[in-house]
């Protein structure tokens, strides 16, 4: 009894100071993570309207019910709107994609971007390298999709997404 | 086994990747170019140092019965905190790695010297164990990122991922030599690209593990033979004792009737 008493406590202790450690860590590092995360997130709002990196933008994300997590207006230098960014994560057998939208104000999809997935790598650089670019500039109410990528349930989600945000985009913004 | 010894074990004799095949997941995986090869490799010496070095001092009051779970919780401590580190302070590296740098807790290598090296020797030595290992792996990862990245681009890269100054530079690129030829020449739109894929990891792996096989049947020919001809040289050596023998014993008995008519 007393050894399985000892063993209990042995490993009560590394996991008590694995703990400590990496409450440490994460402590220090937090905040830097934080500020990274915000930085990407920005760097894909400009890639998503074409922008250069050293473009000042402004924006105002909103979070929404329903299927799209977020939506995000953004704001040039003058203050005028350049357009708005859909955010949303869709489920599939492989794991999760989250996918960002943008789409201009003239009711033309600017880009679409994969911000963080769980699925396949390879499929996904595939479909960022050769498939995500082709919606940028369709019309939000008649783009089309591939049909033969459509296959894959990487491509699957983005496309869900994409019409996601179409339908939203629509229904809220358009005139 | 002195220090040295035991340090320069994992470069050559000993290699994880190219001797033993272990950590075959990040070798294929994450040595598309020389820089996340490089990373993977200094964030592996890290946790692999670390953990037989805390293996090490924590031997005596690990029971035996519950000693593996004990260790990957100390490796998974160490990844964690690497993980958060490279987040913070090297986000293109923590991009471009991927799933692949929590996956470095079940890297066998690391487990593997915990088990067997550092649980049963001393910290000094576990250390120098862990550091050899872990720069033998990152060297196995390296070759292994250069000859990909090379083949597929006709160059290699540096400072894309690592925080290690403002802009990418090209350490070797063919371009630097066919351009005083032919200037819009662009050896990249000829690169062999199956080698930044999947498959091209297995084929340039298969291409070192075969020259690695070459040079040790090699060595392993010269030993035989070798071998053989010490047997042979012994046999020899054993026939001529054999006939010198003989003859000596033809000449006794030779001399043997001469020396009894003399004593008549």
């Amino acid at each position: 009894m007393l050894d399985k008493l000892k063993i209990a406590l042995v490993l009560v202790v590394v996991g008590a100071l694995s703990g400590i450690i990496i409450y440490s860590v994460n402590e220090l590092t937090a905040d830097t993570i934080a500020q990274n995360k915000i930085d990407k997130e920005v760097s894909y709002y400009k890639d998503l309207f074409n922008l250069s990196a050293d473009t000042n933008i402004t924006y105002d994300a909103i979070e929404i019910d329903g299927y799209l997590d977020q939506e995000v207006t953004i704001y040039d230098n003058s203050g005028d709107v350049l357009g708005y960014i859909y955010k949303a994560t869709d489920k599939n057998n492989y794991g999760e994609v989250t996918v960002l939208v943008g789409i201009a104000v003239d009711g033309t999809i600017s880009n679409a971007v994969i911000s963080s997935t769980t699925n396949t790598p390879t499929f996904v650089q595939t479909i960022k390298d050769k498939y995500i670019d082709n919606f940028s500039n369709q019309a939000v109410d008649s783009f089309t999709i591939d049909s033969k990528t459509g296959a894959t349930y990487t491509y699957t989600s983005v496309v869900t997404i994409i019409e996601a945000a179409s339908d939203y985009y629509l229904e809220n913004r358009g005139e | 086994m002195t220090k040295k010894d035991n340090f320069l074990k994992g470069f050559f004799k000993e290699n994880p990747i190219f001797v033993f095949l272990l950590g075959m997941c990040p070798a294929l995986a994450v040595t598309t170019t020389f820089e996340t090869s490089l990373g993977m490799g200094l964030l592996v010496v890290f946790v692999l140092t670390s953990s037989n070095i805390v293996v090490s001092l924590v031997k005596k009051w690990i029971p035996h019965d519950v000693r593996t779970p004990a260790y990957i919780v100390i490796i998974a401590t160490f990844v964690t905190v690497v993980k958060m580190l490279t987040e913070a302070y090297a986000i293109e590296l923590y991009d471009a790695l991927g799933v692949f740098l929590p996956l470095i807790v079940v890297n066998c290598l690391i487990l593997g010297r915990a088990e067997a090296f550092a649980s049963k020797n001393n910290v000094v030595d576990s250390a120098i164990d862990g550091l050899g290992m872990g720069l033998g792996f990152t060297l196995g990862l390296i070759t292994i990122g250069i000859l990909r990245e090379f083949l597929a681009t006709g160059g290699i890269m540096f400072g894309v991922y690592l925080p290690i100054g403002d802009h990418p530079i090209t350490l070797v690129s063919l371009d630097m030599i066919i351009n005083l030829f032919n200037a819009n020449f662009h050896i990249t739109d000829y690169g062999i690209k199956v080698f930044s894929l999947p498959p091209g990891a297995f084929i340039a792996l298969g291409m070192i593990l075969a020259v690695f096989q070459f040079k040790k049947a090699r060595k392993d020919r010269k030993i035989a033979i070798a071998k053989m001809e010490m047997i042979a040289e012994k046999k020899r050596l054993a026939a001529e004792k054999k006939k010198a023998a003989a003859i000596k014993a033809a000449q006794e008995k030779q001399a043997a009737p001469k020396l009894a008519k003399a004593g008549e």
